[in-house]
């Protein structure tokens, strides 16, 4: 598969051209012509440039700027992948994706995560949430700061949550939607919501997946940045409108997978750190994976 | 039902306020309403979760006490100065922060420790020194980005 890397960094390219000789990748030889890896680095110009003939779905946009500014990027050129720059991790984090697209898969934990990770389903919203910190519990989180179980534990709660009330939303006959979050919602027997939830050497993994599909790319950007701008409860029925954004924040990696209608996945990557001072200074990344445009 | 478990004890006539478990959609505030103290002093310490929809409870709790109470909050953990940095609206305007944890590294054992802090102790969004409760080491490192730990004491 061929890389275009755009980048003055070069200690960056350096990492990459190193990531992706031939030798350390396998390649299929058939779509070594066709396949186009795209990544820009920091240059809004030649993001612009390439956006005019690239496909979103394999364009990738690395940026230094501040959280808040990379959300209004987001939202302006409807970006499918903003890599959060890290002089330490972002060289990892594209290699990570550059494989994803050379195995056209990108469901599941597996291409961040080099152990199975641990399971819990979900079928109704009120007391099965506190099997949430009993799984956070057993986990090992050696060479992490202190407190990363308690973050794992807020994005875990508001991601079942959201998958809870707002998945079944236009797929119940007669259900008035958005629920109330006081009353209870019970799924089917195929709805269940699953979390997963492993830990590696290099990365804390949480996976969040239900069988709707209604969380498409514009309510993601819309959501986030909406909460961004305002950083304020929304006083409706249904949710607070902050579960996405609560979810970015304390994250590395915010990573959706849709199959609209279908299942959507939304996976949280926490790079390993022994210093909560490194955990928050990480810019965050943000990529959604379209099925519907997975092999374009 | 609630998972938030609610204590009042009033010193003087100051009602101190435990609050322990989760604050989320389900939260009930009832035992607390009516309350005509003029001070009351909320503690955080033992509060495990705090979610969106438990931040949107919240506000709507306070909101409903009367204009004249003045809020105090107490020992207030990490994730929720977190929260309440990312979240408008969890502070009533007027109320006090006392004191609240803030993360601290010693470079001489590798440990990180959770320091309570109080309020007057931060001068220009500066961390106070801090010695390891582990080794003893004084001159802990202060492990967050500073402006970003301590912003909520200008938002108050």
């Amino acid at each position: 598969m061929k890389l275009s890397l755009f980048t003055e960094n070069k200690i960056l390219k350096d990492a990459l051209i190193e990531l992706t000789r031939p030798n350390r990748l396998s390649h299929n030889p058939q779509v070594l012509q066709t396949d186009h890896f795209v990544v820009v680095d920091q240059d809004l110009a030649i993001l612009e440039e390439k956006l005019k003939t690239v496909p979103r779905q394999r364009l990738y946009f690395i940026s230094n700027r501040s959280d808040e500014e990379n959300i209004a990027l987001i939202q302006k050129y409807q970006l499918s992948h903003l890599v959060g720059f890290d002089e330490k991790n972002t060289p990892l984090e594209i290699m990570q994706h550059y494989r994803i697209f050379e195995a056209k898969n990108f469901w599941g934990t597996a291409h961040y995560l080099s152990v199975l990770p641990d399971t819990l389903s979900f079928s109704e919203s009120k007391r099965e949430m506190s099997k949430i910190p009993e799984l956070i519990k057993i986990q090992s989180w050696q060479d992490f700061f202190d407190t990363p179980a308690d973050y794992v534990n807020l994005m875990a709660n508001e991601l079942v949550s959201n998958a809870l009330y707002n998945g079944p939303e236009g797929k119940r006959q007669g259900a008035n939607y958005p629920v109330d979050r006081k009353s209870p919602v019970f799924l089917k027997g195929s709805e269940l919501i699953q979390l997963k939830l492993g830990v590696d050497p290099h990365a804390a993994v949480l996976s969040v997946i239900d069988s709707f599909g209604t969380l498409t790319k514009e309510k993601v950007i819309q959501s986030l940045h909406r909460s961004f701008q305002e950083k304020t409860v929304e006083q409706k029925q249904g949710g607070a409108g902050l579960g996405l954004y609560l979810s970015y924040s304390h994250g590395h990696q915010f990573i959706v997978n849709s199959k609209l209608g279908v299942k959507t996945e939304v996976i949280i990557v926490i790079e390993k750190n022994k210093r909560y001072k490194t955990y928050k200074s990480r810019l965050k990344s943000f990529h959604f994976f379209d099925e519907a445009h997975a092999h374009e | 039902m609630s998972k938030l478990k609610i204590n009042k004890q009033l010193i003087d006539n100051k009602l101190i306020v435990h609050l322990a478990g989760t604050i989320d959609e389900d939260a009930d505030f009832k035992p607390l309403e009516n309350l005509t103290q003029p001070v009351i002093s909320f503690d955080f310490n033992d509060i495990t979760l705090l979610n969106s929809c438990g931040i949107r409870e919240w506000i709507g709790f306070i909101q409903k006490l009367p204009a004249s109470t003045r809020l105090h909050y107490q020992r207030c953990p990490q994730i929720i100065i977190e929260q309440i940095n990312m979240v408008h609206g969890f502070f009533k305007s007027g109320s006090q922060i006392e004191s609240f944890y803030a993360p601290y590294f010693c470079p001489n054992c590798d440990k990180e420790s959770k320091i309570l802090l109080t309020t007057e102790k931060i001068k220009n969004s500066k961390a106070p020194a801090a010695t390891c409760p582990h080794c003893g080491t004084e001159g802990m490192e202060f492990d967050a980005l500073e402006e970003q730990y301590f912003h909520f004491l200008k938002s108050k």
